[in-house]
């Protein structure tokens, strides 16, 4: 009886001792595992009136004229719940997907909660595109899935890589741009795929459509930038002036009659659309991901290092800002308020107007 | 520092054999298998290191030195340091490759995450991290996808609408087999009887949560390093199947040699003289209260 009440005092001390250093491993782990773990850029949208930014465990609308928080949902935040996508704003309501695999709809006046979609097995990293009554959602999962306003799942198209680019609506047809180094049409009504184009890298950025010539024009990190029939999917012409092009991230612009890309070395190209042939090509002075921000007669650059750059299509410089922070998403055109997300610092958002002077800056609180 | 040393030729080693099997998941499990050979001699030290400890804790001699010191803490860290020096065995020997293998288990999981890359974000700082001599445009993006699992997220096979985590369940047995199979024989020493029955038990809960939480690609590194360590073991005949397969004979260990010949006690001093007995000195008074050992 001795000998087990020593036996079992032994094992008491150490099973209090292993169980004690046991359960704070088990918490630590807990505290690092539970919830999404990833690093993105704020997604920005905007219907012209209002900012809708998506940054870790909120989306915000916040006012273009002061930079006021206006409402965040959800109202307390959770580390299981992550957004980054950008939200899409059409009419009175506000759709976007997060990292904790949801499609959500809120109302953009009160930021409610309408409803929210959960069957995707990924992550939600790009805007979702709105075409009628349907939702085009791609997913890290490899699916695109296309869900009613209501919430209802129409059909679902599987991929073989994540998808990061926001969709873009061509009359009945919606454009996916594909890490597996494809552009690639699908049907509205039930996602069969109309054509698929190689490209020679990833795609990681929406293409552009210009419905004046019925082209797309999309840049992959494999380093090309192509044009492409967005009817056929024929390729119309390849960009091969300069042979040094780097990776290109963003999306391009259209501008009067040209047409202006960037790519990861900071350089911007200024091409004919019709033809591809290089107008111009100016280095901005750091690396850039972003894509530019068309304006009426100019553009603006967001560079990687917080500086942002206005030019005239001519190339002069019209005005430089510096923001703290990090820049990786495109600026965005709120009214007359220029807009881009930082990170790695305290503020989210930083404004300016037209002629580059900063207006307010957004930093959530708590 | 950390991300020069470790991250980036982790990352780009797995990039690199991913770009050869084609296979994001096979190349975490040739990775895996790759690491274990590396740190094979670790491996082979800790056993050699821990036998050892364990033979020492089980020789009579030293039990009897420790039965004798058992009031004199100071003593008798000074009796076992000097046992552990004239036997040349190093007390932190069998842990100090397993926390050789921490810092090894960061970097892969760390790595696994930064090659998965979910976000664009974090594809731009995977894209950077890629040696010259690697073309991103053949590796970008890694598929994510091994068997039913997506290595970037963590594991759950769909059965019936229920989400079975099927990895975590294996991790989970497969970190028991491997603490069973290899565990040392112990020999009434109650200390190191519950230290071991602790670990038996929490260790495969403690792996098991982890593969539940986080990636799938970090469980399965945790499964094949388990297998590996098993096979590791066996090969070196250090692995008693009879703690898992019922009905099997216990493996037969030769009865270790006696490593203490003869208890050193160093300070021991003489029997007193009849002429000393007269005179007491402080140190046989307290020796008087000490049982004598017979020589």
């Amino acid at each position: 009886m001795t000998l087990f009440r020593n036996y079992w005092s032994v094992m008491k001390k150490h099973m209090i001792r292993n169980t004690i250093f046991l359960s704070a491993a088990l918490l630590l782990l807990a505290g690092c595992a539970m919830g999404p773990r990833a690093q993105s850029i704020p997604g920005i949208g905007t219907d012209g009136e209002a900012v809708y930014t998506a940054y870790m465990q909120h989306v915000y609308k916040v006012d273009p004229k002061t930079g006021n928080e206006l409402w965040r949902y959800p109202a307390e935040g959770s580390v299981q719940v992550v957004m980054y996508a950008p939200p899409l704003v059409a009419g009175d309501f506000v759709y976007f997907g997060d990292l904790a695999k949801r499609l959500v709809k809120l109302d953009a006046q009160t930021g409610q909660e309408i409803w929210t979609w959960q069957q995707a097995k990924g992550w939600y990293q790009a805007q979702v595109a709105l075409a009628n009554d349907l939702i085009i959602a791609p997913n890290t999962d490899g699916n695109v899935y296309a869900v009613s306003t209501d919430g209802q799942l129409v059909w679902t198209y599987r991929g073989e890589f994540g998808f990061i680019a926001a969709p873009v609506v061509v009359d009945d047809h919606v454009i996916i741009a594909s890490q597996d180094h494809q552009l690639i049409s699908l049907n509205l009504s039930d996602g069969a795929v109309s054509w698929a184009l190689p490209m020679k890298g990833a795609l990681v950025a929406a293409p552009l459509f210009d419905s004046n010539s019925g082209l797309l024009f999309a840049g992959s990190l494999g380093k090309d930038f192509v044009a492409v029939d967005a009817k056929t999917g024929e390729l119309k012409w390849q960009f091969t002036e300069v042979e040094d092009v780097s990776s290109v991230w963003a999306t391009p612009i259209l501008i009067q009659d040209q047409l202006i890309f960037t790519d990861e070395s900071g350089f911007v190209y200024s091409v004919q659309p019709e033809t591809g042939k290089l107008n111009w090509k100016i280095g901005a002075g750091g690396s850039m991901l972003a894509g530019p921000l068309a304006l009426e007669d100019s553009f603006v650059l967001a560079l990687e290092d917080g500086t942002i750059k206005a030019y005239d299509l001519n190339q002069s410089p019209i005005w430089t800002q510096k923001v703290e922070g990090e820049l990786y998403g495109a600026p965005v055109l709120a009214g007359d308020v220029i807009v881009v997300g930082a990170i790695q610092q305290a503020n989210v958002l930083y404004a300016f107007d037209l002629k580059g002077n900063p207006l307010w800056s957004f930093v959530p609180e708590n | 520092m950390w991300d020069t040393l470790i991250i980036q030729p982790f990352t780009n080693v797995l990039l690199m054999i991913t770009m050869v099997v084609k296979n994001f998941g096979i190349a975490i499990i040739l990775f895996t298998l790759l690491i274990k050979l590396l740190t094979y001699p670790l491996t082979a030290k800790q056993i050699k290191s821990s036998t050892a400890m364990s033979d020492l804790q089980n020789d009579p001699g030293y039990k009897k030195m420790q039965e004798k010191y058992k009031d004199d803490r100071e003593r008798l860290a000074q009796e076992q340091m000097r046992i552990y020096k004239e036997k040349g065995i190093n007390p932190f020997g069998s842990c100090l490759p397993t926390l050789i293998q921490f810092p090894i288990i960061i970097g892969l999981y760390q790595s696994i995450m930064r090659a998965m890359a979910a976000t664009p974000l974090e594809l731009v700082k995977l894209e950077r991290i890629i040696y010259p001599f690697l073309d991103p445009t053949k590796i970008l993006p890694i598929q994510s996808r091994f068997l039913w699992m997506d290595l970037g997220q963590p594991e759950r096979l769909t059965i019936a609408g229920f989400g079975i985590p099927v990895l975590a369940i294996v991790v989970v047995l497969t970190t028991f087999l491997q603490t069973k199979v290899m565990q040392p024989p112990t020999t009434g020493n109650d200390q190191a009887a519950a230290m071991t029955q602790s670990m038996n038990i929490y260790m495969p809960l403690l792996m098991g949560w982890m593969a539940y939480s986080l990636a799938s690609g970090l469980a399965l590194y945790f499964l094949v390093s388990n297998v590996a360590t098993v096979i590791q073991y066996a090969a070196m005949g250090r692995t008693d199947w009879s703690r898992v397969i019922p009905g099997m004979k216990p493996k037969a260990v030769p009865a270790p040699k006696p490593m203490i010949v003869e208890p050193a006690f160093e300070d021991e001093e003489p029997e007193p003289t009849p002429e000393k007995a007269a005179k007491p000195s402080a140190r046989s008074a307290v020796k008087q209260q000490r049982p004598k050992m017979k020589r």
